[in-house]
């Protein structure tokens, strides 16, 4: 019982329901008015970018023309980007644990279905990106969650084209994962749809807390060709999965990532990717008695996780057109080890038959571009557990599968902002344990073996400005 | 019934016809095809070219040069005698290069068959692509040998440019179309680079004159 409580106290209580620190962005106004270019030109469809697009992120957000300088600034330029979406969504969980009588929390608990509507509003992003100097770029991005809590999602700068060569970038402070599918550029919005669930998940009772979706921080080495078809990432980050003040660990992950694109006639352009995380998280750490709480649990002193226990992601993805159809196919595997499978300080022995965690995920995603200004959106997800940590949990506990579908309609799409009407709606079935969700409602089900369903429906303005 | 599908057919025909869709180039071994540049023309140049193709699109105000107006078939940038149509590779290149000082970014992360597609359309926007052919390609000699005469003809040139252009766009006319051009500030950014704020490396007084010379 220390020991879970140790372990819980360490990483923080081992949630029912998951609070994802997921935050969308990330379309930058502020660039379509810096350069004379609507939206369009940077983006198949905003937040998503399209290979120019691409190439002017890789380029340090340098076109290479006049615009490029720091200095080189219209009366009409305003370098900050605001974005948010009003909307109103509605959020549906069944086989959820509540009160057989509400407000008596003696009456016991029945299996139930929790549903909550209304209008809401998104997180803000408060975002500046841009050139210090030549080959020298930045971003800062404060965002908030929808409370109005803000965090910084990004924050970094960029060295470019270092000894004039477009193969060595480097990059120093919190910056998003390179990965063809990006959940920071997706058109999702809603709560079940608006993640990944490959980029987020973990077993169940799993101590880990890594996200593929969650920013890192660290120093990337980053490189690309002249039209940014083929291109290669090296990353070393703390292993605090984003988080700043050194709250747990003192060690160092490693993220690669390579991709090539081809040209494939009228079908377009096609890229294929591959990607690896290999990291590692503490299982316990450094506690001092003089920190110890009143009921005497003691309490770690943060930033010195020891006990490390290695982990790893590794997978493709893709970004394909067949025209103006697009498919994003993405794979993992995964794979924790058993002290973090199972939430064991690697300072004590491991339950009976205890090994590491394993698991496959995979999703396509569909566009369809009728115009520049509509496009249908569609997602099918699914991650399977191949590896229980421990015998006898039941082989499906934590199985995942999502369906999302929807539209975005971008009535204006100016070279100053932007506005989208989006609708969406969004289901999700978890085997034994609460979605991931946005909503922070949720809990895991009185039986494991009830898969929980969650559904999302979401009407909003999105807009950037 | 068949009265009615034929009416049709002619009708379809006809709009696209009259809509210049039917419009297709081949550079080298691309077919671009008028039809699919709309679409990335509305995508990529729009905002500065105009629905319209005449240069007025939503940032035209805020832009110095000013977009070109493709419904005059007038440009600055090719391989044929002053007057002429460009070729279609001219286009092309324009498309992939850009043109630095300008609004205009290089096109390049587009794919080959995006820009061929979207020279297809822009030809869409003057009736001389239907009246006229291209003018023939202008013969460039080979570079001359690197001589202590030609560098100092090539500092002539230089100097003679640089003081009547250097900072500033100038416009004069087109003695064959009639036409305003406005010229960019070459030797500007031949000796402070693309942002004008520094010298680049390549700027050193030898390459200049022999630019120089090339522009001779």
């Amino acid at each position: 019982m220390f020991v879970c409580v140790g372990f819980a106290v360490l990483f923080g209580e081992i949630q029912p329901a998951y609070a994802l620190p997921i935050y969308r962005v990330r379309a930058i106004p502020a660039f379509a008015r810096k350069y004379g270019l609507p939206c369009s030109a940077c983006h198949t469809a905003w937040p998503e970018l399209n290979n120019f697009g691409q190439v002017f992120r890789d380029n340090g957000y340098q076109l290479g023309n006049d615009h490029d300088s720091p200095i080189f600034q219209n009366p009409s330029y305003f370098p900050i980007t605001i974005r948010i979406t009003p909307n109103w969504h509605r959020e549906s969980t069944n086989h959820q644990p509540v009160d057989a009588i509400p407000g008596n929390a003696s009456s016991g608990l029945v299996d139930g279905k929790v549903i909550q509507h209304g209008f809401d509003l998104s997180g803000i992003d408060i975002w500046a990106a841009g050139t210090i100097t030549k080959d020298i770029s930045f971003s800062v991005l404060p965002s908030s969650d929808s409370s109005g809590a803000f965090h910084f999602e990004n924050a970094y700068v960029r060295f470019d084209n270092l000894l004039n060569n477009h193969w060595l970038n480097v990059k120093f402070g919190k910056f998003e994962l390179d990965n063809l599918i990006s959940e920071k550029r997706f058109l999702f919005l809603s709560s079940n749809g608006g993640l990944y669930q490959n980029h987020h998940f973990v077993p169940v009772g799993d101590a880990n807390d890594f996200g593929l979706g969650v920013n890192q921080l660290g120093v990337e080495l980053a490189g690309h060709s002249d039209n940014s078809y083929r291109r290669y990432g090296v990353a070393v980050l703390s292993s605090n999965n984003g988080n700043v003040t050194l709250p747990s660990n003192r060690s160092y992950d490693t993220y690669l990532t390579f991709s090539q694109a081809f040209e494939a006639g009228r079908f377009g352009l096609e890229r294929l990717g591959v990607y690896a995380y290999i990291g590692e998280r503490p299982t316990f750490s450094l506690t001092s008695a003089a920190l110890s709480t009143a009921a005497g649990n003691t309490i770690a002193i943060p930033g010195t996780g020891s006990g490390n226990k290695p982990f790893y992601r590794a997978g493709f993805s893709g970004d394909l057109f067949l025209g103006e159809l697009e498919f994003l196919p993405f794979f993992m595997h995964g794979q924790d080890s058993a002290f973090l499978a199972t939430s064991t300080p690697a300072n004590l022995p491991l339950p009976v038959g205890a090994h590491a965690a394993a698991w496959n995920g995979g999703l396509v995603e569909t566009h369809y571009y009728v115009t520049q200004q509509f496009v249908l959106l569609h997602r099918y997800e699914i991650i399977r557990m191949s590896q229980q940590a421990l015998p006898g949990t039941p082989a499906k506990l934590g199985n995942i599968d999502g369906y999302s579908v929807g539209y975005r309609w971008y009535p204006i799409m100016f070279s100053r902002a932007g506005l989208a009407w989006h609708n969406e709606y969004s289901i999700t079935r978890t085997q034994g344990a609460v979605p991931l969700s946005l909503d922070g409602v949720g809990l895991p089900p009185l039986l494991p073996t009830n898969g929980v369903w969650s559904s999302s429906i979401l009407l909003g303005f999105d807009f950037a400005f | 019934m068949r009265v009615k599908i034929s009416s049709v057919a002619v009708f379809l025909a006809v709009a696209f016809a009259s809509a210049g869709f039917g419009q297709s180039v081949e550079i080298g071994k691309l077919e671009g095809r008028a039809s699919t540049g709309k679409v990335l023309y509305r995508r990529y140049c729009i905002g500065c070219h105009g629905p319209e193709g005449d240069g007025n699109g939503e940032n035209a105000a805020w832009i110095d040069p000013k977009p070109r107006d493709f419904t005059a078939a007038v440009f600055k940038c090719r391989s044929t005698p002053t007057g002429t149509l460009p070729t279609d590779q001219d286009l092309f290149d324009a498309i992939t290069r850009g043109f630095v000082t300008t609004n205009m970014p290089p096109w390049k992360p587009l794919t080959n068959q995006n820009r061929a597609d979207l020279v297809a359309y822009v030809k869409t926007f003057s009736a001389r692509w239907e009246e006229e052919k291209p003018g023939p390609a202008i013969a460039i000699p080979p570079e001359p040998p690197i001589t202590i005469a030609g560098i100092l003809h090539g500092r002539e040139l230089f100097n003679f440019s640089g003081k009547t252009t250097a900072g500033n766009a100038t416009a004069r006319k087109d003695t064959e179309t009639g036409l305003r051009l406005r010229r960019s500030p070459i030797p500007k950014t031949i000796r402070f680079g693309r942002t004008t704020l520094r010298q680049v490396p390549g700027s050193s007084a030898a390459s200049r004159t022999r630019i120089s010379i090339a522009y001779s």
